[in-house]
């Protein structure tokens, strides 16, 4: 059986560390970007990434949902170079990222207002945030109660993967919980499907996802536009953003400073959201 | 055994109850399928497959402010004869109470043992952490009641907890008259820098019903950037006779090294070097722990999708005494887990 040198083992180990090092330090940015999470952010991403890609042919950007909570864990486990997010990062996460080598910064790329969406036939045509909130936690369980149809409200909501159900929780339930009934969909395009085809419906979804399929509610007496979300004037908004490890760099920065500039931002209203700039 | 299905039977319950309770659930599973093949002296003295792990785990938040967690832990292994074909044993159970103090919680159940790093070690290179390794603590979870959070701006985290100081394992066995309290702060001045530091004080009944002193300290320094990962930890402390107490020391260096970035495989290669000496007065009978080994990721849990990697260490527990022979050990092992997405009941 052999001996093992303490010394010999302190040298191995001290080499095997310089060559990590040495590694780490002389990584080179590649070609390719990967992009995940929010599904608020992702129409945004995808186009952008699409007109980056034909201005520039020799990148490669990989954009993919999931939801913002899973996008901030692909950046920590550097599977994804940007994590698209539509709420703030948390501190949980943020101490997670901060031990493992990764500076989550926030960088934000946009403005959404949260529409809360009903039926197109739906004859109500606004609602207070406080009369939104007891429809989700169960306290308004009729149309009528609202000056609408004698019929039940079906309560249509986001899962708990999703930074615009965070920011809904925020801003409307205040930290309260959803009725336990609420049928709970994994996007923001699941939601306008369901409310586009359920009468009942009540739902809510990211400004980008509005359509003829479904009718925006006045919100404390104001409709959300890309101009009320802009002033400020419509209150159930939120910023939207890309997180990157540290400033970014690279590839990664080239495409964000594509994303802020007017091309950029003009894809962002293109996309149906308020750009940071006209 | 009938406890054990009690102990299921119990648990079936919870998790049907539950389903009419409004709230987010979440499940999670782990499986640990292992081979040890242990030598000393020239012969082999174990070569086995065993199942070291099962964890079956129901995370409940009923809203932002409580939340709660139930974790069975199962194995089957010949080196557990008591376990008669499989044991099973409570591993978490507890509740926590957030929005009561800022940015943290009171958890109170059978939870992690805050000391050191047992409460998060991932079991990278299947060794246990030191403190757990060691027997500083008496296994990775007790019952008791904590207090902890965050530092503002994701600096840290920071715990005070009181335990029995037996560990999960031990229930039922002797009634503790002393509780155990331990501390712990983790900074992280800059990102991929973290500092650490706990402490632990115990009293620990011996067979002659008198308490033996037990007081330990640890601090660690870990070091993350892109694919290098870096732990160093100091392990010290104080044992046995209160009037005349053992002193124990220790330490341990951990590199571990993505290869992913490099060759596109999910690969990590590490080593660990650990020495421990139970009696700082006595000469030559500490030990070193000499570890080599990688862990390949055939695929990473996320979101429902099932993470399976492949763990393959060697390791040499190497007496200080310079003509004791060593213990060798070959382990190989497919841990495989998974976790339902949330959903509200």
């Amino acid at each position: 059986m052999f001996k093992i040198n303490k010394s010999w083992m302190l040298v191995i180990s001290m080499a095997l560390i310089a060559v990590m090092f040495g590694y780490a330090l002389a990584r080179k940015d590649d070609q390719n970007l990967t992009m995940t999470g929010s599904t608020t952010v992702l129409p945004i991403a995808q186009l952008a990434a699409e007109v980056y890609m034909d201005e520039n042919p020799e990148v490669n950007i990989s954009v993919r949902g999931g939801g913002s909570g899973v996008g901030i864990a692909a950046l920590i486990d550097q599977t994804a170079d940007i994590a698209n997010a539509s709420r703030a990062i948390k501190t949980k996460e943020i101490v997670t990222c901060r031990e493992k080598g990764i500076d989550p910064v926030g960088n934000v790329i946009a403005k959404d207002g949260i529409a809360i969406v009903v039926h197109p036939d739906n004859p109500v045509k606004g609602l207070t945030i406080e009369q939104v909130r007891d429809i989700y936690e169960g306290k308004i369980n009729k149309w009528s109660e609202l000056g609408g149809p004698t019929k039940s409200i079906v309560v249509v909501s986001r899962d708990v993967a999703s930074g615009t159900f965070e920011v809904f929780k925020e801003l409307i339930l205040e930290g309260g919980k959803t009725r336990e009934d609420a049928v709970m969909l994994a996007s923001n395009k699941a939601v306008a499907t369901t409310i586009a085809q359920t009468q009942d419906a009540i739902g809510y979804i990211g400004l980008g996802y509005m359509s003829d399929a479904v009718k925006a509610l006045e919100i404390d007496g104001v409709m959300p536009t890309n101009a009320t979300v802009a002033s400020g004037e419509y209150k159930v908004a939120r910023p939207l953003y890309m997180y990157t490890n540290g400033k970014p760099k690279g590839l990664a920065k080239d495409f964000l400073d594509f994303l802020m500039s007017k091309e950029g931002q003009e894809i962002v209203e293109e996309v149906g959201f308020v750009p940071l700039q006209k | 055994m009938d406890k054990k299905i009690n102990i299921l039977l119990i648990c079936m319950c919870v998790v049907l109850v539950s389903s009419s309770f409004a709230g987010e659930s979440k499940f999670f599973g782990e499986n640990w399928f292992r081979y040890t093949q242990e030598r000393y002296d020239g012969k082999t003295e174990a070569s086995e497959f065993g199942v070291e792990r099962i964890y079956l785990r129901w995370n409940y938040v009923q809203n932002d402010n409580l939340e709660s967690r139930i974790t069975t832990e199962l194995f089957s292994s010949d080196k557990d004869a008591d376990a008669n074909g499989a044991g099973l044993k409570i591993k978490d159970a507890y509740v926590k109470f957030k929005g009561i103090i800022p940015e943290g919680d009171i958890c109170v159940g059978l939870q992690k043992n805050y000391f050191g790093r047992v409460y998060d070690w991932e079991y990278w290179p299947i060794e246990k952490a030191m403190g757990e390794r060691y027997g500083v603590i008496n296994g990775s979870r007790d019952y008791g009641v904590s207090v902890g959070g965050y530092i503002p701006k994701g600096y840290g985290t920071w715990r005070l907890e009181a335990v029995n100081g037996e560990g999960y394992k031990k229930s039922g066995g002797k009634i503790n008259t002393e509780l155990g309290y331990m501390a712990d702060l983790r900074v992280i001045p800059v990102a991929g820098l973290t500092l650490a530091g706990s402490f632990i004080k115990d009293n620990v009944e011996n067979a002659f019903g008198n308490f033996n002193k037990k007081m330990y300290y640890t601090g660690l320094l870990r070091f993350a950037r892109g694919p290098i990962d870096v732990w160093v930890q100091y392990l010290g402390g104080e044992y046995g006779d209160p009037d005349d107490p053992t002193a124990q020391m220790g330490y341990m260096v951990f590199p571990k090294f993505s290869l992913k970035d490099l060759t596109g495989i999910d690969l990590e290669l590490m080593g660990r070097f650990d020495f421990w000496d139970p009696n700082t007065d006595a000469d030559d009978d500490g030990a070193y722990l000499y570890l080599v080994g990688f862990n390949y990721f055939f695929s990473r849990e996320a979101k429902g999708a099932p993470g399976v990697m492949l763990q393959v260490v060697l390791d040499r527990s190497q007496p200080e005494l310079s003509d004791a022979e060593p213990v060798d050990k070959i382990m190989a092992q497919l841990r495989w887990e998974w976790t339902t997405p949330a959903w509200t009941n």
